[in-house]
């Protein structure tokens, strides 16, 4: 992939193809010059930032009370933005966002994303709550601390790691979304995928321009991937999760 | 933003509480009983800002879902829906389109399952054994997983382009004769299948790696006593003990087999004709491609039905083998 980006359309049209050539760096400069990329680079980091962000919110009181107060019910039913399929909630909220004029506005596809971001993270923030022992709870509690306090200063503190591990790759779903950018992201706030994906509409299909597109989308979630890649196993396993 | 601000207020108070519980007595008694309603509704109130975004999200389209089907709707607010009881349902019976989407989620579903459970359990077997690069390999798995789905299913359509693409290359290499891939009715899904294949195999190889790794060591000592050889271990002993985590694996990649969408949306588009259209595919293009909305309702809820008799059925499965 990263090869046919380098080439130029000559040799990416040569049969049999060459695998020596000499490189160039067009396809990049049509990237980012003539379509603009840094935009979609942009939005997607919007997005994918936002959704983390707001999924984070939401979502750690809520898994802390599922753990603490063991309300397995609770978790269960946020799990269902994982099992159920995209397009079924797809339909009915393009309706609904027609109407209130949220399609392709950053809050709108940014909600949209929150659906599969926002279980994602609070089940492993589940996962990595129950691992606290309970003890700790007590001693804030002994301190004079309320939940709220205890969550604030002393779970939250304790679990940076599993959070930040959680957020990448929380950011790294929202960043390869495509069925619901697909439908929500149109021309301002359209995203790295739809972008690449776009690039084949046209008459002649440009591969080097595609592959090139194909490299900068996927760089950066491949280093985070790396970054993180003993807990990505975890994180793709939610779904089996049954209390 | 929803219920956020909400939470927002209840997360700053809450350090407020904790500030004044330790330090000064509570003096203002508005506040001590919100206090005590916070202190006591703990299980609720923080969960209630999840729950709700949760239930607008989802339980609403459902419930819309479930109301649509029975119109006929186009989305438009100069006409609106109009009431055709069953008449979705009965229209869905003879659509030749539904019944080949059926079919196709049903082939990718099987023949991927089959295929990404065997390569991908026979790879973790092999990759158990100790060599060097081991690590790098298993980062190198990942890999695909991780990368953005629409890029690679883009690439792999450059590969199996038929006049210029990589694979009928080594095809023609080899003596063998070209493909059509992507292109060709008969080649579509299972082109589709290969890819799917290519990127989610690792998942399987990864979690049964994992499982591998957490067997009890006995069994194979006594083995190895009553003078079991290797293949014996392997059927007798491997396979049996890792049943649970190659059925954990398998349901995860179930599931995610019958909701396929990217792949196929950029790779073929459904194409060519419907060939390689499965329902999800399906039921996107009748909603928001032909506005079809109260038929595509009518679609959901089959295919709702189907993913969640094979949910159920797959965790049951899951409950009798894992003691």
């Amino acid at each position: 992939m990263i090869l046919s980006s380098l080439k130029t359309q000559v040799d990416n049209l040569s049969y049999p193809p060459n695998f020596f050539f000499k490189p160039t760096s067009k396809n990049y400069r049509v990237i980012f010059v003539q379509e603009n990329y840094l935009k979609f680079i942009m939005n997607s980091t919007i997005i994918a930032l936002g959704s983390v962000i707001f999924s984070i919110g939401l979502g750690i009181p809520a898994a802390y009370s599922i753990v603490h107060f063991k309300q397995k019910r609770v978790g269960l039913f946020l799990l269902l933005g994982r099992i159920l399929p995209g397009v079924s909630v797809l339909i009915p909220w393009f309706v609904v966002y027609a109407r209130l004029k949220l399609i392709d506005t950053y809050i709108g596809v940014t909600m949209a994303h929150m659906i599969q971001i926002f279980p994602l993270i609070t089940w492993l923030m589940i996962s990595y709550f129950s691992e606290i022992p309970s003890s700790l709870h007590d001693q804030g509690l002994i301190d004079g601390c309320s939940i709220y306090g205890i969550l604030q200063k002393i779970i939250i503190p304790l679990s940076t790691p599993g959070l930040a591990t959680a957020s990448i790759l929380a950011f790294i779903f929202s960043w390869n979304n495509f069925m619901f950018s697909l439908v929500f992201a149109q021309s301002r706030t359209m995203t790295l995928p739809i972008a690449a994906y776009k690039f084949i509409g046209y008459g002649e299909i440009d591969w080097g321009g595609i592959t090139a597109a194909a490299t900068v989308i996927t760089l950066p979630v491949m280093i985070l991937g790396l970054i993180i890649q003993r807990w990505i196993v975890q994180g793709l396993t939610l779904g089996a999760v049954k209390g | 933003m929803g219920p956020f601000p909400a939470f927002l207020y209840l997360f700053n108070s809450s350090q407020y509480i904790c500030f004044q519980d330790s330090m000064t007595k509570r003096n203002v008694k508005s506040r001590v009983s919100i206090q005590k309603f916070l202190e006591d509704k703990a299980s609720i109130v923080m969960t209630a800002p999840a729950v709700v975004f949760m239930a607008v999200m989802i339980v609403f389209p459902i419930g819309f879902t479930l109301y649509i089907m029975f119109f006929r709707w186009s989305g438009g607010v100069i006409n609106p829906p109009q009431f055709i009881g069953l008449g979705n349902f009965i229209n869905l019976i003879k659509d030749p389109r539904f019944s080949n989407a059926l079919f196709v989620t049903i082939y990718i579903t099987s023949v991927g399952l089959v295929l990404q459970t065997v390569l991908g359990t026979g790879i973790a077997l092999l990759l158990n054994e100790s060599f060097v690069g081991r690590k790098v390999i298993r980062a190198f798995l990942l890999l695909p997983m991780m990368a953005t789905w629409v890029a690679t299913a883009l690439v792999w359509r450059w590969m199996m382009y038929p006049r210029l693409g990589v694979l009928n290359f080594f095809l023609e290499k080899l003596g063998l004769p070209t493909l059509l891939w992507l292109s060709a009715n008969a080649t579509a899904v299972p082109s589709i299948i290969l890819i799917d294949t290519w990127q989610w195999t690792p998942l399987i190889i990864v979690i049964v790696l994992a499982g591998i790794q957490s067997l009890p060591k006995e069994p194979y000592e006594s083995a190895k006593i009553d003078g079991a050889h290797g293949w014996q271990i392997l059927f007798r002993i491997t396979l049996p003990m890792l049943r649970p985590v190659i059925v954990t694996a398998m349901i995860l990649r179930t599931v995610d087999l019958i909701k396929t969408f990217d792949v196929i949306m950029s790779a073929s588009q459904g194409g060519p004709g419907y060939s390689s259209e499965n329902l999800n595919i399906y039921i996107y293009n009748t909603g928001l491609f032909y506005f079809r909305i109260g038929y595509s309702g009518a679609l959901l809820l089959i295919y709702f039905l189907i993913i969640l008799i094979v949910t159920y059925t797959l965790s049951k499965q899951k409950g009798e083998i894992s003691f």
